[in-house]
């Protein structure tokens, strides 16, 4: 219809500043017209639609919210709330009254003691794992059975003191040509668990890993798996190169102490070299590290000189070691350790300290000192922890 | 022995403390467009300015009526059309009205400055979105040049649609302030280039 596209021409020309004082007048007689109201607002939407702004473009006064409209709960909430609100009034007496009708928002959140959000204390972890033999049996480990697990293949298996002890002596040199048994040693979360191998290495487990070890080392190298976390003690063999192999990367040592880290909820895997040398592998990668040093691996591998050793090797040491470090660092830690699930509300942006604390005490002792910066607080409610920013 | 019911005074809370944040999300992602589009139809910066207010402090007023799952950016669509509209109608009903849309009309015909004007921000525009972090970044183009919704965002980024809308209000904000504080020294280049003509 001719009007019609009239009235789109000139609206047009309106928006695009082009239209002369004779067309604006033709404009408005066409929105004064009532018969034209639906037309314009699809025209508007139409606008609206395609509008694209940078923001910042304009200085726009900032919107004030008129201090009626935050009146007291009160005024905006159905009757539904204000029966609620009277019940919880009934039971936590009459001083809150004044806490629910009369402070705003802000104050009923601080209203909420932590003796409020805590409402259960949760235990740390301890030494407990499960050993997985070469035939498929499970045996469930903790410092409590103690003495001869197994024989396999000639090798002794003795626990005691969270130490699995692997006791070669008595296998024979002549060993080429007979199968290699494995092992596989594994923590869930809240466990922790050490292990000696047959070469006399020294394997800390922590929560939430696994290393899967031959029984005995026979053949040209000493290869591990991992899962998780794990921190190595090797024993030197200048004839068997100690491999150890997760997530991708390879770890290869001939005589050293370092820890890896391969956990897949951690922003990259790390090796920390302690003493020694070792070479990190991953894909066509490689790189040498000296003691001190630590490869962060992501799609690469980035060598980092001079990294905090007590934040690596807290773990091992039974302490919790955070200097200035992100509250999710430390909450992922506190998960594995006490087998809790973290729950975020929002983005929490803000730095912890835990300097040299015990794992040995519960929970609640952890996230009391971390709630002491300020910087975040927490509910606790089962094996759920809220954090709170 | 009652037990306190803590589940209600959480939402409750939710309620009066989740309107609160949503109520300023909403502003620092529809403020510029509102701005824009009232400005784009009126040719008034002053009343397009009292449109914002207008429109956001009714939306603040009406938001027991409005949960926060909604389509916000509809929501406000609705709005803010229906104000423009009304403006349009009475304008078009008070011969005064129109005499002053008109000369504003005529002076922005006549400067070149806003043409300008318009290529610098575009230019500082794109240098600030460049400032953003590779997600943000991300998340913001999808958003304005994709035009994905943040559902359709979240699902694509395996993230949650939460997470969407914070990192584009941050985004958002990060940009206004970059091209505030650049467009200020631009706009002070363009004066005296202008001036020396």
């Amino acid at each position: 219809m001719e009007s019609q596209d009239q009235f789109n021409y000139l609206y047009d020309r309106y928006l695009a500043n082009q239209a002369t004082p004779d067309e604006a007048d033709q404009l408005f007689g066409y929105i004064a017209e009532d018969k034209n109201n639906d037309r314009l607002k699809e025209m508007l939407g139409a606008t609206w639609d395609q509008l694209q702004v940078a923001p910042g473009s304009y200085k726009i006064t900032p919107v004030t919210i008129p201090d009626e409209a935050k009146a007291p709960v009160r005024k905006l909430i159905p009757w539904k709330w204000i029966a609620v609100a009277a019940s919880i009034l009934l039971i936590v007496g009459l001083g809150s009254y004044f806490i629910f009708f009369n402070r705003p928002a802000k104050q009923i959140e601080i209203a909420k003691t932590q003796a409020e959000r805590f409402k259960n204390d949760v235990n740390p972890g301890g030494y407990k794992a499960r050993l997985t033999l070469a035939d498929g049996r499970t045996i469930v480990l903790d410092s409590v059975v103690a003495g001869e697990l197994a024989k396999q293949g000639g090798t002794v298996v003795l626990n005691k003191d969270g130490q699995l002890v692997y006791d070669a002596s008595a296998l024979r040199q002549a060993q080429d040509g007979k199968e290699v048994l494995y092992n596989t040693l594994s923590t869930a979360r809240g466990e922790t668990y050490a292990t000696v191998l047959a070469d006399g290495s020294k394997v800390w487990l922590n929560s939430a890993s696994s290393i899967k070890y031959p029984v005995a080392f026979v053949g040209g190298e000493r290869k591990i798996e991992i899962t998780g976390e794990a921190y190595f003690e090797v024993a030197k063999d200048a004839s068997k190169k100690f491999i150890v192999v997760g997530n991708g990367i390879t770890t290869e040592v001939l005589g050293t102490h370092f820890n890896v880290n391969t956990y897949t909820d951690e922003n990259s895997i790390n090796v920390t070299l302690l003493e020694g040398s070792v070479k990190v592998v991953k894909g066509s990668s490689s790189s040498l590290l000296v003691p001190g040093q630590q490869a962060q691996i992501t799609d690469d591998i980035k060598v980092v000189s001079n990294v905090d050793r007590e934040q690596v090797m807290a773990w091992k040491n039974g302490i919790f070691q955070f200097d200035n470090a992100d509250v999710a660092s430390v909450m992922r830690q506190i998960s594995r350790w006490y087998n809790v699930d973290i729950i975020y509300e929002k983005p929490v942006t803000k730095k912890v300290s835990l300097l040299n604390v015990p794992r040995t005490v519960t929970m609640t002792n952890i996230l009391k000192i971390m709630e002491m910066t300020g910087n975040v607080k927490f509910e606790i409610e089962g094996n759920n922890v809220t954090v709170i920013p | 022995m009652i037990k306190t019911n803590s589940q209600d005074y959480e939402l409750l809370q939710q309620l009066i403390e989740g309107d609160a944040q949503a109520f300023k999300d909403i502003y620092e992602l529809y403020q510029d467009k509102i701005f824009a589009f009232a400005y784009k139809l009126t040719k008034q910066k002053d009343v397009a300015d009292d449109m914002v207010q207008e429109i956001f402090i009714k939306l603040w007023e009406k938001r027991d009526q409005v949960k926060v799952e909604l389509n916000f950016g509809a929501y406000l669509k609705k709005m803010t059309q229906n104000h423009i509209f009304n403006y349009l109608k009475k304008t078009s009903l008070d011969r005064k009205l129109q005499q002053t849309l008109k000369q504003k009309l005529e002076a922005l015909q006549n400067s070149n400055a806003d043409e300008l004007m318009e290529k610098e921000l575009q230019k500082v525009y794109s240098e600030a979105i460049e400032t953003l972090s590779p997600q943000k970044k991300l998340i913001y183009n999808l958003s304005r040049t994709g035009d994905l919704s943040y559902e359709e965002i979240a699902t694509q980024l395996r993230i949650s649609r939460n997470t969407v809308r914070n990192q584009m209000v941050d985004a958002i904000r990060t940009i206004r302030e970059y091209v505030t504080r650049n467009t200020d020294i631009a706009c002070l280049a363009l004066a005296i280039a202008m001036h020396g003509k």
